[in-house]
């Protein structure tokens, strides 16, 4: 990553302000000349905001960018863009990637009032970044932009890229735990050699590996595939043995069809002869007919036997009789001889001792005795008589009631239909009789041997045209079920072919995936061993080299060695190897120059391009260490940003002007008239940039030659 | 900005040509192994199983001709 410019708006006293940085690879210094509180660690403060956002700024955020020279009451807008220039990876579609050079432009924006007491209130923050290509810029997805700034500077990165004099030696301090200070180092190691990224590889190699492994199983499928291919022969056998056979019954129906058609012709012309067969069911069909004509006759002979039982049939034939014997007992019921019974009133008187006029019929009186007898003569005399009445009497009660009118009328209309069914019967009876005697003589007179046997012939054609119909049936059935299965055994031997080659593709895939994850492995454990060595070798180059020390037992110097351990401290060396307190046993430019060391090899042997942006790296230096440790720190980075006073820059000024591609001048006006020559030309209070070098000074930064008293 | 690709590509290359037992064809296995870093380390918004079905992907395209060898 490269930074190109930045420009910063109404962060705290940098009201307006562009900075300008070095790309030119052979002139990569870029020197912001500022003295004090002149917005040197504001200035990186700001680039970390614009970067990181206010999570990132001093006190957690508790950090107030409200301008100081603003109204209380009013509200200000806050914004830094910074333009820089990255390599990355981005996907150029269909999963493939390449690498790229990409300028961008990152934007942070909000606003911010403060009150009375100094509480800021901070609202709308905002990050925007845009893409600079020739034609204009395109704005990056805002889900795209933590990715992009995290490839450019990791947060993670953060204090080794930002570095100050004061905290330049966070690395090593000694009032930070050994704890702290490890993880400080771990963490500027881990995420400078990539290897958060590396074991994100590993870990996703290892999914990539299960995913491939979930698609092998160890069922045989070859052998399987060996099995159905012997069933798909075996059922292929079958049925070309079974079609051979259908032919061949097909062939045969063909055959017994025209046959059978030979046979009914022959048939046909047999029976223009005489039928015997059909005529003995001729007959008997008309021996039933008899059958059927003898009932009919014996039901007409039983209704024409209950017509002549009939009482209408006695009215018809008595009916003038009845009329005649009517007409004489009418004439005796007028006259009152009917019904006329003398006997029981004679009898009746012999049991009484009186008659019933009042006369004696005592048996003891001899009137009475006479009378009596007179009575029993008259009773005999009465009997005969009696019963002629009688029967006289019974049939007039009987006859009175016959209705004899149209009685023969009907009698005899019942009659005649009665007749007429039985005669008709008796006909037809007859006619069947005589039809079933003619069919019988028929029957004798005719010789249908030959008829028979074309008939058997026909018959056994029939039978053997059933038995070849049922063995077609058969093997069609044979041959369907075969074919139904053969298809099925080719499915799912193209199954087993698919799952057997996907399994080889998988085993073969498996052990790339694996192979790959081993590859990564190894990358890791080079770059946690042999690089980290590097690292460590680098580190104490570039320090020795930055202090003026050596590693050799000649050597007055005090600090013999630097080291990073494996357990990731830095630790200092003295004489016979002893282990020195940072604190106490090396003075502040040493301090400062192991720290820029162990960044500048970090960054060295991750071979990474990216700037350095220190504040007052060269304070508490002087003579060679200061030139040592400027010239070592340009020379191991890649662009390299310095924020230097005035009285920093004294001593170094040919090492600037040999390396240094930009160099300009912050001034505070505020700091006018103690320690500025001229009045600022500005309204606002805030700092201001002159594109004087460190040899120049104009009216705007020019310093009185300041006398403390 | 972390490790450089120039880097681990390297250390790739180093480790693969270090690896006597490795039946693949070697320049291939590096490009593939290379080309799984470049997906891993890419600035695209792409989700963790994004990632790992793009590194299958690149594992199948390019296994077949790993495997030929």
């Amino acid at each position: 990553m490269k930074l190109i410019s930045a420009e910063i708006s109404n962060f705290r006293l940098l009201k307006n302000l562009k900075l300008d940085f070095s790309c030119d690879k052979e002139k990569p210094l870029t020197v912001i000349r500022a003295a004090n509180e002149t917005g040197k660690t504001t200035c990186q403060t700001a680039l970390i905001w614009c970067l990181y956002g206010s999570k990132a700024l001093p006190k957690k955020g508790d950090y107030s960018l409200f301008p100081s020279d603003e109204k209380e009451s009013e509200r200000v807008e806050v914004t830094v863009e910074i333009e820089f220039e990255i390599e990355h990876v981005v996907g150029i579609g269909r999963g493939n990637h390449e690498l790229r050079k990409s300028t961008y432009r990152l934007n942070r924006t909000c606003n911010e009032s403060a009150s009375k007491n100094g509480e800021a209130r901070r609202a709308g923050e905002t990050q925007n970044l845009w893409r600079v290509t020739p034609k204009g810029t395109e704005r990056v997805l805002q889900s795209e932009v933590p990715a992009v700034i995290e490839n450019a500077l990791p947060e993670s990165l953060k204090d080794v890229y930002f570095t100050d004099g004061d905290s330049a030696m966070s690395f090593i301090e000694a009032a930070a735990s050994q704890g702290v200070k490890r993880k400080r180092v771990t963490n500027a190691i881990e995420a400078l050699l990539g290897l958060n990224i590396l074991e994100k590889t590993i870990s996703h190699l290892g999914n990539v590996a299960n995913k491939f492994s979930q698609e092998i199983d160890n069922k045989d499928y070859a052998k399987e595939l060996e099995k159905l291919c012997d069933h798909m022969a075996s059922y292929e056998e079958d049925i070309a043995e079974w079609t051979e056979e259908l032919e061949l019954a097909e062939e045969q129906i063909s055959k017994i069809q025209k046959e059978l058609a030979t046979k009914d012709k022959a048939i046909e012309d047999a029976l223009k002869l005489g039928d015997k067969e059909k005529l003995v069911k001729q007959k008997q069909a008309v021996q039933k007919n008899i059958q059927r004509m003898s009932d009919s006759e014996k039901s007409a002979y039983k209704s024409l036997r209950a017509v002549v039982s009939n009482e209408k049939m006695s009215r018809g034939v008595l009916a003038e009789h009845l009329e005649n014997a009517k007409t004489i007992l009418n004439g005796m019921n007028r006259s009152k001889q009917l019904p006329k019974v003398n006997v029981p009133i004679l009898e009746e008187l012999l049991d009484r001792d009186a008659c019933f006029c009042g006369s004696d019929l005592r048996a003891d009186s001899p009137d009475g005795s006479a009378r009596r007898k007179n009575i029993s003569e008259a009773i005999d005399a009465s009997r005969e008589s009696d019963l002629i009445q009688e029967a006289a009497s019974s049939l007039f009660y009987r006859i009175r009631s016959i209705v004899t009118e149209d009685s023969s009328e009907q009698w005899t209309e019942l009659y005649g239909r009665e007749s007429s069914v039985l005669i008709n019967a008796q006909r037809s009876l007859a006619g069947f009789e005589t039809e079933a005697e003619d069919i019988e003589k028929t029957i004798s007179e005719i010789d249908d041997s030959h008829l028979q046997k074309l008939k058997e012939q026909r018959d056994n054609l029939r039978s053997a045209l059933e038995r070849q119909r049922g063995t077609q049936a058969t093997r069609n059935s044979q041959i369907d079920e075969a074919r139904s299965r053969l298809r099925e055994a080719e499915h799912d031997s193209d199954r087993v072919r698919k799952k057997l080659g996907k399994t080889n593709s998988s085993a073969g895939n498996w052990d790339v995936a694996n192979a790959a994850k081993s590859v990564f492995l190894d990358v890791v454990d080079l770059l946690r061993k042999e690089e980290l060595s590097k690292v460590s070798s680098e580190m104490n180059r570039i320090f020795l080299s930055m202090i003026g020390a050596s590693s050799s037992n000649s050597d007055f110097s005090r600090i013999r060695r630097a080291e990073l351990t494996d357990q990731f401290d830095i630790v200092v060396f003295g004489p016979n190897d002893r282990q020195l307190n940072p604190d106490q046993d090396l003075n502040g430019a040493s301090r400062r120059a192991i720290t820029l060391a162990f960044i500048l090899a970090l960054t060295k042997v991750s071979q990474v391009e990216a700037p350095n942006i220190i504040d007052t790296p060269l304070g508490m230096m002087s003579g060679y260490v200061k030139q040592s440790v400027l010239l070592r720190t340009i020379e191991e980075g890649t662009q390299v940003i310095l924020f230097l006073t005035q009285d920093e820059i004294r001593g170094v000024e040919e090492i600037i002007d040999k390396h240094a591609g930009m160099v300009f001048t912050l001034t505070n006006p505020a700091h006018y008239p103690t320690m500025l020559a001229h009045k600022p030309q500005y309204e606002h209070t805030g700092v201001v940039r002159c594109e004087c070098n460190h040899h120049m000074s104009c009216i705007v930064c020019e310093r009185k030659g300041v006398e403390v008293k | 900005m972390s490790v450089s690709h120039k880097k681990i590509n390297g250390l790739i290359e180093k480790v693969i040509e270090g690896k006597e037992e490795l039946n693949y064809d070697k320049d291939k296995f590096i490009q593939l192994c290379q080309r799984i870093y470049l997906i891993e380390s890419s600035v695209d918004d792409r989700s963790r199983s994004q990632i790992i079905s793009d590194i299958r992907d690149e594992i199948i395209r390019r296994s077949t001709s790993l495997l030929q060898e």
